[in-house]
């Protein structure tokens, strides 16, 4: 579990620094704002569900569905 | 940019928030905080998760990145100025995402909760209908040449207020609690959304956001001009504040009686277009 | 002549003569969806749908057998391939083509479920995607008469060539034909059908070429 958790944390952190990286290039007049939108609109779901997932509390396996009492 | 997203999600969770207390308020319910459905994303984005055993696992994950992405992009249209056929665009897969949580768990309230999404895109049609009456004034598509057209000729609102009025019922069926919300209605459980939860529903919560945020501004922005960033705030409160009243006072209708209602309106809408088509 | 650029300014437009391909902003968007939900189609592993009585507490659920699995998954990808290229074809005989080979994929994706209601409702859509062919190619065959071209980038730039209204309510509806799919959930029988990537695609398709036929009305 501890693996998966480390796997989330780098892919959050990546997106988080490909974000940093195209705000600092779009604030540097390198990248185009239409760019830096592009890129935010692939990362930023991404870096939030990986966030959220890092942070949760501890996994349990899987579940059936509710049925009902 | 990251600062605006960031900005919206959280002002539009605060709207749903508005609308909560203010039909607490109307039916003389004490209600929870303004800020509850913000603490909400963060309560979910918590909790335990995982992926049901039934569900479709990469679609199951995926709507929810895809539910952000769009509604990121449509903000990201709407603040460049560019064509509202894309935003319209975003809006008609919004059904498909929502179709696609419903889907992809394999629980038999999110399927259902998805067909009905699918079967409600007859509400999709009056906005198409105000797009065009819009369209036929402003001889353009851009939402910047709509606000240019609006600071020579002044609020569209005054100029074609039925159009407003269509898409003013085209956010109401997005709204939570409304008559039109079918899709996430109570024999439902909580319709497509059923079976996201956790992190998922706060991923749903951040979309949700988002599209609220997306949905106020573009009526504001199409119907009333470029106004200052704070006037189109307060114009969104004020417009949220009536949605709840829509919402407070009205029964959910059935989804056989929404789709009825929704397709009448449809029609009225159409035809107006025509006569303004022959005579403006 | 119609609207200038509703879907904002073309970023480029690769040129064959009359056959072309051009990416605008709004077509860009809608073929990157197509993509993404093709991606889903491809690696996703299908959805095991329970059934329930409700207010029960029978249950079971559903298994997608390999061989059925397979070949959905072909009919899914190949959906997302022809909506893909609906999507940002730039003239007129190809968008129809790619409209009716939607409409094929879509009826293959619902039969391949060996389920009788299954079937019926696949039969009846077949139906009309088949007779929708009609007016969809009579469009296309009418704009050719009519304009002596088929690319959307001619009709909109020369202002000399007008396509009439009854031609364009022709196109319209060969793909209200063709893209039955969404509005046929009315028909619970066809979401008897489990398989969550694959059934979507059919919605997804169908919508897509919605947004994209409003477009090319308002261009043409």
């Amino acid at each position: 579990m501890t693996k998966k958790k480390d796997i989330l944390r780098a892919l959050g952190l990546l997106t988080g620094a490909i974000m940093l990286v195209g705000l600092i290039l779009q604030q540097g007049g390198i990248l185009p704002l239409a760019g830096y939108e592009a890129v935010l609109v692939v990362c930023f779901p991404i870096f939030v569900i990986c966030v959220f997932l890092w942070w949760m509390a501890r996994e349990h396996g899987e579940d059936i569905p509710f049925i009902g009492y | 940019m990251i600062g605006y997203l960031l900005f919206a999600v959280t002002f539009g969770l605060l709207l749903l928030g508005i609308h909560r207390k203010a039909i607490a308020r109307i039916q003389r319910r004490p209600g929870p905080p303004v800020w509850q459905e913000i603490l909400h994303m963060l309560k979910f984005s918590f909790k335990s998760t995982w992926i049901p055993a039934t569900a479709s696992d990469t679609l199951f994950v995926g709507v929810v990145l895809v539910a952000i992405g769009i509604w990121s992009a449509a903000l990201f249209v709407l603040l460049a100025g560019g064509s509202i056929l894309i935003i319209f665009g975003i809006y008609m897969l919004h059904k498909i995402v929502e179709h696609g949580f419903g889907l992809s768990s394999g629980s038999p309230y999110g399927k259902f909760g998805g067909v009905r999404s699918v079967i409600s895109a007859a509400s999709e049609i009056p906005l198409f209908v105000s797009v065009a009456v819009v369209a036929l004034y402003t001889q353009s598509l851009d939402i910047s040449s709509i606000i240019q057209y609006q600071n020579v000729h002044g609020p569209l609102l005054f100029i074609v207020p039925l159009a407003a009025v269509a898409m003013y019922l085209v956010i109401l069926s997005k709204m939570p609690f409304g008559p039109f919300s079918i899709v996430e209605s109570k024999e439902l459980v909580s319709g497509y959304k059923t079976e996201h939860f956790g992190v998922w529903r706060a991923g749903l919560q951040v979309s949700n956001g988002l599209k609220t945020y997306v949905l106020l501004f573009l009526f504001i922005t199409v119907f009333m001009g470029g106004i200052p960033l704070w006037w189109t705030l307060a114009g969104m409160v004020v417009l949220t504040l009536s949605l709840s009243f829509v919402c407070a006072l009205s029964p959910m209708l059935s989804p056989f009686d929404s789709v009825t209602v929704q397709m009448v309106i449809t029609g009225i809408m159409v035809v107006y277009a025509a006569v303004l088509g022959v005579f403006a | 002549m119609g609207m200038d650029n509703p879907g904002g300014i073309p970023y480029f437009i690769l040129e064959f003569g009359d056959e072309l391909v051009y990416f605008s902003p709004y077509t860009v968007s809608l073929f990157i969806l197509a993509l993404v939900f093709t991606l889903f189609a491809v690696i996703a592993k299908p959805e095991r749908q329970v059934d329930i009585v409700f207010g029960g507490d029978a249950f079971y659920a559903k298994e997608t057998s390999l061989a059925e699995l397979k070949f959905r998954r072909f009919m899914a990808i190949a959906c997302g391939f022809a909506s893909m290229g609906a999507m940002v074809t730039g003239d007129l005989f190809n968008f129809t083509l790619f409209i009716s080979l939607v409409g094929i994929c879509n009826v293959g994706i619902v039969a391949a479920v060996k389920n009788r209601h299954v079937q019926n409702a696949a039969y009846q859509y077949g139906i009309v995607a088949l007779s929708a062919t009609v007016p969809l190619f009579g469009a296309a065959a009418l704009i050719a008469a009519t304009t002596g071209t088929l690319s959307m980038v001619e009709l909109w730039s020369n202002a000399s060539l007008a396509v009439p209204l009854v031609v364009k309510a022709l196109l319209v509806l060969g793909v209200m034909g063709e893209g039955m799919a969404p509005f046929y959930a009315a028909k619970a029988e066809m979401f008897r059908a489990p398989g969550a990537p694959y059934v979507i695609m059919c919605s997804l398709s169908s919508l897509l070429i919605f947004l994209r036929v409003i477009e090319v009305v308002l261009v043409i």
